[in-house]
């Protein structure tokens, strides 16, 4: 085998896995947990929120038109209007409310680190970079170390639940419950 | 290496249009640094991919939960990379192929090429694609 074949090879040896999940958020594998998905890079915690798929949401690889992009690193602001342009207005905290779907935004001094989304039942369904996305019980359950060392969920958000969406993959994915 | 290029990436420039991917990209090269142009001349050695290779699947591993891939633009493999230069884009155009660790790779090049890492494109698969496109174009010029 040439050079490129073994790197090749190597890099399929190297591929994604749980472990990775864990190994970045370690607190996630104590926490009461499903993880609903394979491994993917063509969507990331952003895309997840309206379950678009093929999205990878970050100014430089796709970010619409007619939301600002950010001057420096402190991007969040960005990523509110974003939401904003999603129908998701700020609210005060992450208490589950009937009727309504929020967000929880983790940053850190203005720059974003991750979203997390409210499923009806109070729970919360993220996704992990270009790893799994996995239903979690507390916002807590993501930080503080690894990877999510210094990000706060600080940042929340809701709009009018109209019903369309069953999460039926943020709760069971494609594995059965 | 080109430490403003980590500190910002190319997130204004104009996306690729379908037909001008080859243009666009030789303007992209005129843009390059003295410093981007002394590694151009630098020949690759055996040792530089093995080097690339390891700081690329450090760079992989530590930064997949990432969100966002301008985050890992502080991974001191990132800026690694980045010293090392253009010798590196046929490497990282090559991880393209491999569905796994896609924008990270993307951002690395955009920042070595000032061009957009997602290319203009909706979707990963597509702007890996345009890459890819574009790296074959360069190899088959030279």
């Amino acid at each position: 085998m040439d050079q490129v074949g073994q790197a090749a090879t190597q890099r399929a040896l190297n591929a994604p896995t749980l472990d990775d999940l864990y190994a970045q958020y370690p607190s996630l594998r104590e926490a009461e947990h499903n993880i609903t998905s394979i491994a993917n890079d063509e969507y990331n915690c952003v895309a997840w929120v309206p379950k678009e798929l093929d999205r990878w949401y970050e100014p430089g690889i796709y970010w619409p038109k007619g939301i600002p992009e950010p001057d420096d690193e402190r991007d969040l602001c960005c990523y509110v209007a974003l939401f904003e342009s999603w129908d998701f207005e700020p609210c005060d905290d992450a208490a589950y409310e009937p009727g309504f779907l929020k967000v929880a935004l983790y940053e850190h001094q203005g720059v974003f680190k991750h979203v997390a989304k409210q499923l009806r039942d109070g729970t919360w369904s993220s996704k992990a970079g270009v790893l799994h996305d996995f239903r979690h019980h507390a916002l807590d359950d993501l930080h503080p170390s690894g990877i999510m060392e210094n990000a706060r969920p600080s940042v929340f958000m809701r709009r009018p639940d109209d019903g369309s969406d069953p999460q039926h993959l943020e709760r069971t994915g494609l594995i059965p419950a | 290496m080109s430490t403003a290029l980590v500190d910002s990436p190319a997130t204004t420039l104009p996306p690729w249009g379908e037909d001008d991917v080859a243009e666009e990209r030789t303007s992209a090269l005129a843009l390059l640094s003295p410093l981007d142009e002394e590694d151009k001349e630098q020949d690759a050695q055996p040792d530089d991919r093995r080097i690339f290779d390891e700081l690329a699947d450090e760079l992989a591993y530590a930064t997949r939960g990432l969100s966002s891939t301008r985050l890992a633009c502080r991974h001191p493999a990132y800026a690694e990379i980045m010293a090392m230069g253009e010798r590196t884009i046929p490497w990282l155009v090559e991880r393209l192929e491999t569905p796994s660790d896609r924008p990270i790779w993307l951002r690395l090049l955009g920042s070595l090429t000032r061009f957009q890492p997602g290319a203009g494109r909706d979707t990963i698969p597509e702007a890996a694609a345009a890459w890819i496109r574009w790296g074959k174009q360069q190899h088959n010029a030279r």
